[in-house]
């Protein structure tokens, strides 16, 4: 990993949590790039967020805009090769995780913040027990006995609504229903006490009904500092304080919920957000779509990376990447148009 | 409704199955006691938790799987009864379009060939003409005529849902399945394949089954939607009766589970929860088989099966199975679920 200095983005974004609280997550100007047939892929381009304690930033983007990498870069899991993270700073509560050894980053994953995929069953090794794997991260981050570790891996179950959780406790994943397996994946997310829990797109793969179940969860564990990826914007509008809305490697809007939801600057947010279809309206007139495709990110555009699919773009949206920059209180956008309204406004 | 494409009747799909990791043998039924029909130029939507029968219902339509009992009238003719000369005939005027292009097409097949090959089977064109009907297809799903000798690994995952719509297509079908055509698609592409169904159907007054887990998507595209649970219907209706006023305590917490894209809606609204899991199909309760997740279950429920029966009021048919279905169904549930 190189150690290169972070560049200056925009007028201090990525540090900005509500009124001045220290973020408990903070990850700055990453950039990460893979090694692909093609060419090298700038898969995630000067990121930069902050999660405040207690507060839930959602991830938004389409599939390939980088919020996986964001998160295994952030938490050093990417392979390299392919993988390649060229910038950037990433600190949990102070610390700075790209200066810790191998070891010393294994005591803070798991224990200070932790991680639930979107597929608990490769998250499970599949020839152990739920409450073995349970047991031996607490074993290890909380210095618990073997048989307090299984008490508490019985207690966490419960605590997460698996059913008979004396009897699950030995059971294997695969013998867990997939929403079960989600729950217990969380389970074992949570039975560290992590300061911050890293989710992508954990429900993604569930029935609503089930979706339904484990949101509730999530919302019951309030303190918890959360980031949490998903393409679905009724789950965000659920769930977020803040959220950050990706496109092609690169944060292009971020804003408090309801600024997002209800006060979008940013053309490809608007576009996002009109292409859903709502279970409300009683009227339907055609969605809107965006057309095209993303860009490439083997040779990526060098200005804003949705000039060809925008609809109000200008020439001068090929001169540069926009920044991201303040368009209302801790709310910014990364476009020209949006940057030159919210001046005029 | 007496000008039905498509009329279900009392279909049973049944399989056998192996002793399986959830244990116990014997006899899934996967669709059982199932009632509908489809008029011409609808699209009737189908809705309901993983494993409920979803696919089974709409590969039995297509005869991909074969129907235990019941029967499936396509314009008066029961497809469950053809003779296998009659089969292709009948076959060509329903096709499906499946939710991952990528497995449901042949990779090694120009995106021509891909599109023609309902042509070849079916004969209905010349092979000489084959080229331009299928650039004619192909500009119908919004696709370039410079397609026709590419791959479809060269195109996205929208384009080749696309491609797969086109040949669906070719062969002039009444009806086509959708079993869940967006679920590999982003939102942003989803939509234009959305809007690309509804298109479709005014110009060529196609009807759909239009099977999907997105309730949203279903609500946008459908004019009837049916609820099914363990193989059999929970409730059908108009789509803004079954999100209005569903008289069915599954629809009801089907419907709120769906999260709503906006936070002053999403954070103010209660969420009907359902407790646990869809129960093995292999083992259904008995009586209603909701009733183990269900907040108003009576004893009856565990004894009586309840009827797919109508209880619309002025002309609407709106078709519910349960013991206790009355208007305002969504307040009692919330109630119940409160306490
Ligand atoms: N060929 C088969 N042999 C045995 N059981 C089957 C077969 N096909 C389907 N089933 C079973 O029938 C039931 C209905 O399956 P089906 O695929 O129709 O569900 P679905 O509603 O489409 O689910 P999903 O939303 O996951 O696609 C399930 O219990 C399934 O396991
Ligand atoms: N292991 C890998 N090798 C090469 N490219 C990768 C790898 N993982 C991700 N990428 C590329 O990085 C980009 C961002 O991917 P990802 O972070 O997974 O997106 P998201 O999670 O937003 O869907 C994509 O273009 C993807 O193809
Ligand atoms: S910078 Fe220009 S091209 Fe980019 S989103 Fe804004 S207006 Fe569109
Ligand atoms: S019949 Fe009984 S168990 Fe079934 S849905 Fe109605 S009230 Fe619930
Ligand atoms: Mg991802
Ligand atoms: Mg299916």
């Amino acid at each position: 990993m190189s150690t290169t200095p972070p560049l200056t983005t925009g007028a201090e974004p990525a540090t900005q949590t509500p009124l001045g609280v220290k973020p408990i997550f903070e990850v700055d100007d990453l950039q990460v790039e893979f090694r692909t047939s093609a060419g090298v892929a700038k898969a995630v381009n000067h990121v930069g967020f902050s999660v405040a304690p207690g507060e839930c930033l959602a991830i938004v983007g389409e599939s390939g805009s980088g919020k996986t990498a964001t998160l295994l870069a952030a938490l050093r899991l990417l392979p390299t090769p392919p993988s390649r993270t060229t910038g950037g700073r990433v600190l949990v509560d102070g610390v700075d995780l790209f200066s810790l050894s191998r070891k010393e980053l294994r005591d803070v994953l798991g224990r200070d913040i932790s991680m639930v995929f979107q597929d608990s069953l490769s998250a499970f090794n599949p020839i152990l027990t739920i409450g073995r794997q349970i047991s031996e991260g607490v074993r290890r981050h909380r210095g618990l006995s073997k048989k307090a570790a299984r008490a508490l891996s019985i207690e966490m179950l419960e605590r997460v609504g698996v059913p008979d959780p004396q009897q699950r406790v030995d059971q294997y994943p695969h013998q867990l229903s997939g929403g079960m397996r989600q729950r217990a994946m969380i389970a074992m997310a949570l039975a560290g006490e992590p300061k911050v829990l890293i989710a992508d797109e954990p429900t993604t793969a569930l029935d609503v009904t089930v979706q339904a179940q484990i949101l509730e969860l999530v919302r019951s564990f309030q303190d918890l500092s959360i980031v949490w990826v998903s393409h679905d914007l009724g789950v965000v509008a659920g769930l977020a304080d803040r959220v950050a809305v990706m496109y092609a490697g690169s944060i292009i809007e971020q804003g408090p919920v309801r600024d997002i939801f209800h006060d979008a600057r940013h053309p490809y947010t608007r576009a996002l957000l009109g292409s859903v279809p709502r279970l409300r309206d009683p009227e339907r007139g055609d969605l809107v779509s965006i057309p095209g495709l993303p860009p490439s990110l083997v040779d990526l555009p060098p200005g804003c990376p949705f000039y060809a699919r925008c609809g109000v773009r200008e020439d001068r949206c090929l001169s540069r990447m926009p920044e991201l920059v303040d368009v209302a209180p801790r709310h910014q956008a990364a476009c020209f148009v949006a940057a030159d309204e919210a001046r005029t406004a | 409704m007496t000008d039905a494409l498509l009329e279900v009747s009392d279909l049973a799909v049944h399989f056998n199955a192996k002793a399986g990791a959830r244990g116990g043998s014997g006899v899934v039924k996967a669709v059982d006691g199932l009632d509908f029909s489809i008029g011409h130029g609808e699209t009737v939507g189908v809705v309901g938790e993983s494993g409920c029968g979803k696919s089974t219902t709409g590969l039995a339509i297509q005869g991909l799987v074969k129907a235990t009992s019941g029967s499936i009238m396509l314009d008066g003719v029961d497809l469950t009864k053809l003779k296998s000369r009659q089969v292709r005939a009948a076959r060509r005027r329903t096709q499906m379009v499946f939710q991952d292009p990528t497995s449901s097409l042949n990779m090694r097949m120009t995106v021509g060939q891909i599109v023609a090959e309902p042509l070849l089977v079916h004969e209905t064109l010349p092979k000489a003409q084959h080229r331009e009907r299928v650039a004619e297809l192909l500009g119908l799903v919004g696709m370039p005529e410079s397609a026709l000798d590419r791959y479809p690994h060269e195109f996205s995952g929208g384009q080749r849902q696309r491609i797969g719509i086109a040949r669906a297509l070719a062969v002039e079908p009444d009806l086509i399945i959708c079993d869940e055509p967006t679920a590999a698609l982003d939102v942003s592409i989803r939509a234009q394949v959305l809007n690309l169904f509804r298109e479709l159907q005014r110009k060529r007054d196609l009807s759909y089954l239009f099977i999907s887990h997105d309730l949203s998507a279903v609500h946008h595209i459908s004019d009837r939607i049916l609820v099914m649970y363990l193989g059999r219907p929970m409730e059908l209706a108009s789509r803004d009766t079954v999100y209005n006023d569903p008289q069915h305590p599954y629809t009801v917490a089907l419907m709120s589970a769906v999260p709503i894209p906006d936070p002053d809606v999403e954070r103010n609204r209660k969420h009907v929860l359902l407790q646990g899991d869809v129960p093995s199909p292999l083992n259904p309760p008995s009586g209603c088989v909701f009733r183990t997740r269900c907040p108003l279950a009576q004893d009856v429920c565990a004894t009586e099966k309840p009827e797919f029966r109508d209880v619309g009021t002025n002309g609407e048919k709106h078709m519910v199975a349960c013991h206790f279905a009355q208007p305002g169904m969504a307040d009692l549930v919330a109630a119940k679920a409160a306490q």
